[in-house]
């Protein structure tokens, strides 16, 4: 039996889809930034490319764990959005827990292959290695941050099956962020 | 509880005015509001303040520039008039033309679809906050003989790092008009229905974010290396120039695509045939003004980028054919908002032709009639800058009532519309006609050509500040207290032009329709 009397007017939600929206230009705006820092890195590569971080080799052993992760990381992530949609708050809160260690995760192991590779400011190498690496990586954080602050909020009781706004604007950033780590992978650790 | 219990002893009413020892918070005072608020309408004035701000001084540092040509070099040190020169034009578009477009958006858009707020509202409050600072600092650098071009390290990186945080709060600022447009729209008023000022900030927004993030990875790229100065004149301005090259360049006009419909439609006070079209226009013409693809002189000079400069013409005159049609059948009323409207789109087309041209003389590697390519860059940027002053204006003039609170003088207007339009069209036209005769003459002086464009600088200049004084003495009236009508035209047909959004919206134009209800 409900507690609530039948004349009692249903809360009124936050808009439906703003979240998310933002969330598609965020990503777009993360997305043009490490492109173009990616044009960058290729077009100072391509006329000294036999040359190009052969002091300072990059090992493949710690970007492919990377992309393991962040491949793991992706259905975690769509499992707490799908739980969250179905008020599986019990799921939802373990989901968002391994998808938040899998993100940090992700920290910790580009922060030891900055260690690993030693690869000075001060080489023509080394400003657009970091731009792209970096660029990606405050990626990664932002992703972590709005991740951990939904999360909270759902917590708090914020998000359910008639409201999954935030959860699922976080998750497409998350994903947003995974395809981007992928083109780095691919031209940055892969293309040597 | 049991009735032979002995009542609870009654607790006193507290008797002061701050009750159980809290201390009450006074109010806020009219600084702390502006401060804080995340108001659209405070955070849009601010911007339009600012940018018209902005846009006087950038102006009349354009006419300085120009006026160091004519007098060959008697005017300014050689090494200030170098630094302004490559400085004046990104604050131009920095610091005036980009967040003009967005302050008035910020005002406008929310009450074109029904809406009270703004999106992600404290978001836009911080991003104008930030580009403030950032174009105070940017202004500052270069005074203090820094950012790009400068001769101080310390000033000429602050400079760089200004451009980068004013490219972040223009790009947040941007997604929150976006989102607004996109997300806070009342039951029935679909996507294609909004005023196209509204559906033109949409576009801009894409573009924008798409592009302006690629200009940060340029600035960033220069900064972390903690560059000299001849490194950031050389690898740091060409990492954030290509904004002002086509097809980025083009970026500037998008949201005046919108002002302009917009105010042919309020001068028609009728409905638009054929919104699918124009739709259609706008989006194409963002289409072309993508330009993050073509950042060096590899990827521009190619057949690619011809096509993008010759096609960019064809939206423009899309729009002034279907407008003109329109205009045509309805006869308008002429008003000051549709002269801005049609000259604004003029000169645009103007800009648009002088790339063509540019473009088509790439071919034969830069030889085919051997333009001189410096003076068309700089003759379209010009051009293009114009245009979206013009426009811009055009947009203050017409919404006057909405950001600053009364309407200003239609008369007066009219006479700034020709200030505006003449002083685009010398800025811009001596730099073409120069462009084009050192295709047979390379030697040509160009110190005239350079002194007329000094004119037009300074006119358009005159042309912002008339707007900025006619606005400022329209916010100060706005204080009195006079009751307003909602509609100071008679003839808007959109949402912003009335104060109660209807309970039921059928079509692109509720107010037009309520007002043929009525009638």
């Amino acid at each position: 039996m409900s507690i609530i009397a039948p004349t009692v007017p249903a809360p009124i939600l936050p808009r439906r889809r703003q979240l998310l929206f933002g969330a598609t230009f965020a990503s777009a705006g993360f997305g043009a930034f490490i492109l173009t820092a990616v044009g960058m890195y290729l077009q100072a590569r391509a006329p000294i490319e036999s040359t190009w971080l052969s002091e300072h080799a990059i090992p493949l052993t710690q970007p492919n764990v990377q992309l393991g992760t962040l491949i793991m990381s992706l259905f975690t992530v769509q499992w707490a959005a799908y739980s969250i949609k179905r008020d599986d708050r019990g799921h939802a809160f373990l989901a968002l827990a391994i998808t938040l260690l899998f993100g940090l995760a992700f920290l910790n192991q580009t922060w030891f292959l900055f260690t690993q590779i030693g690869l000075p400011m001060a080489t023509v190498e080394g400003p657009l290695f970091y731009l792209v690496v970096g660029g990606h990586l405050v990626m990664v954080g932002v992703a972590i941050v709005f991740l951990a602050l939904m999360t909270v909020r759902a917590i708090g009781g914020n998000f359910s099956s008639s409201y999954p706004d935030g959860l699922s604007a976080a998750a497409l950033f998350w994903h947003a962020m995974v395809a981007m780590y992928t083109v780095v992978w691919l031209t940055v650790y892969i293309m040597k | 509880m049991a009735l032979t219990e002995t009542a609870p002893p009654e607790i006193e009413e507290p008797t002061t005015s701050e009750p159980y020892g809290m201390v009450r918070r006074a109010q806020p005072s009219g600084l702390e509001r502006v401060l804080t608020t995340a108001d659209h309408q405070t955070v849009g004035r601010l911007y339009v303040g600012f940018a018209l701000a902005f846009l006087v001084i950038d102006l009349m540092v354009a006419s300085l520039v120009n006026l160091q040509i004519a007098s060959d070099g008697g005017v300014l040190d050689a090494l200030v008039a170098a630094r302004l020169d490559m400085n004046h034009l990104l604050g131009l578009a920095l610091c005036g033309i980009l967040p003009l477009a967005l302050g008035l958006a910020s005002v406008i858009v929310p009450k074109q679809i029904g809406s009270p707020t703004l999106s992600f509202a404290r978001a836009a409050a911080w991003a104008q906050w930030t580009w403030l600072l950032s174009a105070i600092l940017f202004g500052v650098a270069i005074v203090a003989d820094g950012s790009y071009g400068g001769d101080n390290e310390a000033m000429a990186r602050l400079g760089n790092v200004a451009v980068g945080a004013m490219l972040v709060a223009l790009s947040v600022g941007v997604v929150c008009v976006a989102v607004t447009v996109l997300n806070l729209r009342p039951a029935g008023l679909g996507l294609a229905d909004v005023p196209f000022f509204s559906f033109s900030m949409v576009v801009t927004a894409s573009v924008w974010i798409m592009t302006l993030p690629s200009v940060l990875a340029s600035v960033v790229r220069v900064h972390i290396v903690g560059p000299n100065t001849t490194d950031l004149a050389t690898t740091g301005f060409a990492g954030v120039s290509w904004l002002l090259i086509q097809p980025a360049v083009y970026a500037l006009l998008l949201p005046v695509l919108g002002i302009i419909i917009d105010s042919a439609v309020v001068a028609a006070g009728a409905r638009l045939r054929y919104r699918g079209v124009f739709h259609g226009l706008i989006g194409v013409a963002a289409l072309l003004a993508y330009g993050s693809w073509a950042q060096t002189d590899v990827a521009r000079n190619t057949g690619v980028w011809v096509l993008f400069a010759l096609a960019a013409v064809l939206p423009l005159l899309g729009i002034l054919g279907g407008l003109g049609d329109m205009l045509r059948q309805e006869r308008p009323s002429l008003i000051s908002p549709l002269g801005f409207a049609v000259a604004a789109l003029l000169v645009a087309v103007l800009a648009a032709l002088t790339g063509a041209i540019a473009a088509l003389d790439t071919g034969g590697s830069g030889s085919l009639v051997g333009f001189g390519a410096g003076s068309m860059a700089r003759a379209q940027t010009y051009l293009v800058i114009g245009a979206a002053v013009i426009g811009l204006l055009g947009g203050c003039v017409l919404w006057a009532q909405q950001i600053f609170g009364q309407r200003l003088a239609d008369g007066a207007s009219k006479g700034l519309v020709l200030g505006a339009a003449s002083g685009a069209i010398l800025l811009g036209l001596p730099h073409l006609v120069l462009g084009l005769v050192q295709a047979s003459d390379d030697g040509i002086d160009p110190r005239a050509f350079a002194g007329i464009s000094a004119v037009g600088a300074l006119l358009l200049a005159l042309s912002v500040l008339g707007i900025a004084a006619g606005g400022a003495s329209a916010r100060r009236d706005a204080g009195r207290g006079d009751v307003l009508v909602a509609d100071p035209w008679g003839t808007g047909t959109t949402l912003e032009w009335t104060d109660a959004v209807p309970n039921e919206i059928t079509s692109p134009e509720p107010v037009l329709d309520a007002r043929e209800a009525v009638s």
